[in-house]
């Protein structure tokens, strides 16, 4: 008898680890004809309801279940702010939301779900103690197996949550199909260079995969992977079927090392996809390592891309760009002792001081780029309204492409708050995917205020209600 | 950000790297740097084909001018 039990237990042993070393995260697929990421590129999203004369930029920051009910009061906000006399909410006139970790989950279920966000994100999400969750997923012997094998980890059991009891199995060939605004660009980071890695069609082409196969769910996962604590999610990089991954717009940029290095190694963050060899397989974690607002993915779009090309060919006419950071500053007393910081709470700093130190770097930068834009516009209107003053001949001076714009950053963050006492009750919320029922309220009601209160927004209503 | 003044005797659409960005006689907010210049096509009636260019040091009033003649 104590053989028989031996041996049965070798056998669930063998098989168990069988069990495990044959778990593997679900790849993406590959690309089998170039236009299949065409429907989820933003450049082909045409939405008949939504102009794009009212541009609408959502940005949300990374934060865990903070930012995401900050993100949440925003939405709300934007839903009962009204622009015109027939009911038209500027929600509606939203054309792009780029998300971080903790903003992602509000994010994504927004694009895919729509305003069903408003009836049932709060329990599916908000206020669920999803570490909790985590930690007996983990717990059940089932998955100690699955986690033994190197193709699966701990990232792969939080996606499998996220993918069953949020975001419903929807993939972005789902989001594609649905052919309506916002745009959705989820944000994580690619561990190799460092650099923001989005997800989108135009991304996956440089991968060669398809991402209409690929779920929501797991983009989510990537984003949020918040470093220490969870696990890379792992992409294959697969040979692009017509030939060359790299664009023409790499390309010239290739050349600009010395001229704008900006522009240099965004192209060359691009160019090591071309490289499947060196580089078969992409680990992806926390967007908020490369960017914790979500707004360098609008600054390229600005600069370079989609937004740029319909600034240029005059489809926008007010470019409105709400940046919702969810950044807190935690009290610390480890400034009051001699002796160092321990591992813990230096790994704890070192993952996030990098994300948050320049975050309003981030703001300002994009801020003045688009300041640039007005002074060039009245530069414009000043010299001509002098020549027309002061020169015989009527000169015209050539107009800017896209006319006169009117652009409104606004950004949301705790620190714009004029209570000192609500300041620090927001400013020490932890960052992590648990928090109380009354903290999540809190964070929803002070998302709402923040926007209604901001100069600039007040700005944008006051000169754009029909 | 750069400005660029692509002239021809027509109204026509710029290409920029390839993409349509603005139209010819008004003044295209660009990224500093290294761009092909074209129109869009067809008709091919303009010369040359295309321009490469460095941009850099342009303002709203001074933009860098690229010329294409009609054919």
């Amino acid at each position: 008898m104590p053989k028989l039990k031996l041996y049965l237990f070798l056998v669930l042993l063998v098989g168990a680890a069988t069990l495990g070393s044959c778990s593997h995260y679900p790849p993406n697929q590959p690309l089998e004809s170039t236009p299949g990421n065409d429907s989820y590129d933003f450049s082909r999203l045409n939405a008949p309801d939504n102009s794009d004369e009212t541009f609408v930029v959502l940005t949300f920051s990374g934060g865990g279940t903070r930012a995401a009910a900050l993100a949440y009061g925003v939405l709300d906000k934007l839903r009962e702010t009204q622009i015109d006399k027939n009911q038209k909410t500027l929600l509606s006139e939203v054309d792009v939301i780029s998300t971080v970790s903790g903003g992602s989950f509000t994010g994504a279920y927004y694009t895919l779900f729509g305003n069903k966000i408003f009836t049932d994100f709060k329990d599916k999400f908000l206020y669920r103690d999803i570490e909790s969750e985590l930690f007996w997923k983990m717990a059940s012997p089932v998955n100690w197996w699955r986690l033994t094998s190197p193709y699966f980890s701990r990232i792969d059991l939080a996606a499998e949550i996220y993918d069953e009891s949020i975001f419903n199995r929807q993939t972005y060939g789902m989001l594609a199909q649905k052919a309506r605004k916002p745009f959705l660009i989820v944000n994580a980071t690619n561990l190799y260079q460092g650099a923001r890695f989005e997800f989108t069609g135009r991304q996956f082409s440089y991968l060669g995969s398809d991402i209409r196969s690929y779920p929501v769910a797991r983009a989510v996962a990537a984003s949020s992977a918040f470093p220490f604590l969870l696990s890379p999610i792992s992409l294959v990089n697969y040979p692009w079927p017509a030939g060359n991954k790299i664009t023409p717009q790499d390309e010239m940029a290739g050349e600009d090392y010395w001229n704008n290095k900006r522009r240099y190694y965004a192209a060359k963050n691009n160019a090591i996809y071309a490289d499947e060899k060196e580089h078969p397989y992409v680990h992806l974690m926390d967007g908020g390592l490369a960017d914790n607002l979500g707004l360098r993915a609008i600054y390229d779009l600005y600069v370079r891309e989609d937004i740029r090309n319909k600034i240029n060919n005059g489809k926008i006419k007010r470019l409105l760009v709400i940046v919702v950071n969810a950044k807190a500053q935690k009290k610390e007393t480890f400034d009051k002792n001699e002796a160092p910081p321990g591992l813990k709470t230096t790994a704890y700093k070192t993952a996030t001081v990098s994300m948050d130190n320049y975050s309003f770097e981030s703001v300002e930068v994009f801020a003045d780029l688009l300041n640039e834009r007005i002074k060039a516009q009245q530069s414009i209107a000043g010299c001509q309204q002098l020549l027309n003053r002061h020169a015989q001949d009527s000169y015209k001076i050539p107009p800017l492409a896209g006319g006169n714009l009117k652009l409104y950053v606004v950004d949301l963050a705790f620190d714009n708050l004029a209570d000192p006492q609500m300041r620090n009750y927001f400013n020490s919320l932890p960052t992590s995917f648990k928090l109380s029922k009354e903290q999540v309220d809190k964070l929803i009601d002070v998302g709402g205020k923040l926007l209604a209160e901001h100069p600039e927004f007040k700005k944008f209503i006051a000169e754009n209600k029909n | 950000m750069e400005y660029l003044l692509v002239n021809y005797p027509e109204d026509r659409e710029v290409l920029i790297d390839t993409i349509l960005q603005g139209r010819t006689n008004e003044a295209i907010e660009v990224e500093k740097g290294t761009h092909l210049i074209s129109l869009k096509s067809p008709p091919l009636n303009f010369r040359p084909k295309q321009k490469k260019i460095t941009l850099a040091g342009t303002s709203a009033l001074t933009p860098q001018e690229v010329t294409f003649a009609k054919t």
